[in-house]
């Protein structure tokens, strides 16, 4: 019935693990943070997770080295989005014998972390690759929660449009009301012209939003143009793309980040 | 296993004389995916009403979880998508009011949903993967996301059983494939016990453990792969 979850059994018995002596657990491969964080939670004890974007890093710009290439090799499953979200990764799954996972569902936005409703079905998909239909469900509970959260507290709000500095967050606002006004396209460097960002400036006044927001892992520079030409402020919304070490061992986390995009969004757009 | 439905030597007829179901014997155990097929007019429609309790058999008896069915006392445990399962053309309800229609039902109260009653509402939909949908009026969406609607419907409910006549009718068949699929990962996440009838099971064959081909009487209960080639088209059945 689940014919993954046997792959991954039989890879198992013939001796996967050995990229890890001091680790004999099966690996998973996860393409950038919000699926590790997904594979870490259902996976629990069971599995090595190995998120191919280092820490900080921008997943878009995800290039392989001669050891990723091995780890993706020797893993038991790897769970990525394709579509083109990291070109360097489609190539080397397609290379690959064992299972892989690709999470892209055809959406427009890709970006389905970023709505909790629509990560319930990422989830659900890797707790049925991993054989692990109940951890999965846990954290289905936790997403439900959170976006609870959200309908709730961006439900009165002064202002329903937020200005991004790229188009990261089109599925959460679709799911919110809100309408995403982005600085660029749904990849971060591809910069707009100097006409465009003066086309843009007057979208930002005419939309009357007081926010531009940045994200942590990309330079602010073009953000901060627009931001100081429209007369408005400058504040982070994270796409939860990657966390950085530091940021990781202070606990931070896809739930923690999530919260914290909200509480930016609330002041953003006046909310009560 | 402990039995959902139990259901021995059952005959149906509306008149003396004419039987729709003549001594059916089927056992279905909890956390099965079984589908029910057969050609139209062969029965399925009534067998489907008599393991619900929604038709008294003639002869024979039908049990639900062990309690006579048509007296079953835990009806909320029941999801049931009747055939043809969609909106009348001007209704306005969204996603989320549909879902929540079958939060209500299975409460058996009028009144404010609760905190907890809201989270199985989004987790429904989410889970049928109409997030994206969810504040859309459900007669904007095609066939199969309003298929998928129903079903967060009955999910809403948190059924042990979940009962699916023709669910694909008027549905495209690559929405029947990943509505099968939906059901199928829905079975291995939640442990719900499925009765899929229809008359064809081409989109569920690879997700059943079991088969069963009504005509009148059963003529066919095991896997999909033991089925004879020329009985994959269901009309070919002979009784």
């Amino acid at each position: 019935m689940r014919p993954l979850a046997i792959l991954i059994a039989a890879a198992f018995l013939v001796g996967c693990g050995e990229t890890d002596e001091a680790d004999d657990r099966q690996t998973v491969v996860a393409g950038f943070y919000p699926l590790a964080w997904a594979a870490e939670q259902i996976g629990g004890q069971d599995f090595r997770v190995v998120n191919l974007t280092p820490a900080g890093a921008e997943p878009h710009d995800l290039e392989l080295s001669p050891r990723d290439v091995t780890v993706l090799r020797d893993a038991a499953l790897v769970v990525y989005l394709g579509g083109g979200f990291q070109p360097a990764l489609d190539d080397a799954v397609a290379d690959r014998e064992g299972p892989s996972l690709d999470v892209f569902a055809g959406d427009r936005d890709p970006h389905v972390w970023l709505d909790p409703l629509s990560f319930v079905q990422v989830v659900m998909r890797i707790g049925r690759a991993l054989g692990r239909p109940e951890p999965a469900g846990d954290v289905v509970k936790e997403l439900v929660a959170l976006d609870m959260s959200y309908r709730r507290a961006l439900k009165r709000c002064a202002r329903r449009t937020i200005v991004v500095s790229h188009a990261a967050f089109g599925n959460l606002a679709a799911s919110y009301g809100l309408t995403q006004l982005p600085l660029t396209g749904t990849s971060p460097e591809a910069e707009p012209s100097p006409r465009e960002l003066e086309r843009f400036v007057d979208e930002v006044r005419e939309s009357g939003a007081t926010t531009v927001f940045t994200e942590p892992l990309v330079s602010d520079r073009l953000a901060e143009t627009v931001a100081r030409e429209a007369d408005v402020k400058v504040a982070v919304l994270d796409p939860v793309e990657g966390l950085s070490d530091s940021r990781l061992a202070a606990g931070e986390n896809y739930l923690s980040v999530m919260r914290s995009n909200l509480e930016q969004l609330r002041t953003a757009l006046g909310c009560r | 296993m402990s039995l959902a439905v139990e259901l021995a030597g059952v005959s149906f007829g509306y008149r003396a004389g004419q039987s729709v179901l003549e001594g059916v014997t089927l056992k279905l155990g909890e956390g099965e995916f079984v589908a029910v097929a057969g050609p139209n007019g062969g029965g399925k429609t009534t067998l489907v009403r008599i393991i619900l309790g929604l038709e008294r058999p003639t002869a024979g008896t039908a049990l639900l979880y062990g309690e006579s069915a048509h007296r079953f006392s835990r009806r909320r445990t029941l999801g049931y998508l009747a055939q043809r399962s969609v909106l009348g053309g001007d209704a306005p309800a969204t996603v989320r009011e549909v879902v929540s229609a079958g939060r209500l039902a299975a409460g058996g109260l009028i009144g404010p949903m609760r905190r907890r009653d809201r989270e199985l509402v989004a987790e429904a939909i989410g889970r049928v993967g109409l997030a994206a949908q969810a504040d859309a009026p459900v007669r904007t969406l095609s066939g199969g996301m309003q298929q998928r609607a129903f079903i967060a419907k009955a999910l809403a409910g948190e059924p042990s059983l979940l009962v699916l006549d023709e669910p694909t009718t008027g549905v495209d068949a690559e929405s029947q494939e990943s509505l099968a699929a939906l059901l199928d990962g829905l079975h291995s996440d939640l442990g719900v016990t499925i009765v899929y009838v229809s008359h064809e099971f081409g989109a569920v064959e690879s997700f059943v453990q079991r088969l069963v081909l009504v005509r009148r009487t059963i003529v066919f209960d095991g896997s999909p792969g033991e089925l004879p080639g020329l009985w994959h088209d269901p009309s070919h059945v002979h009784a």
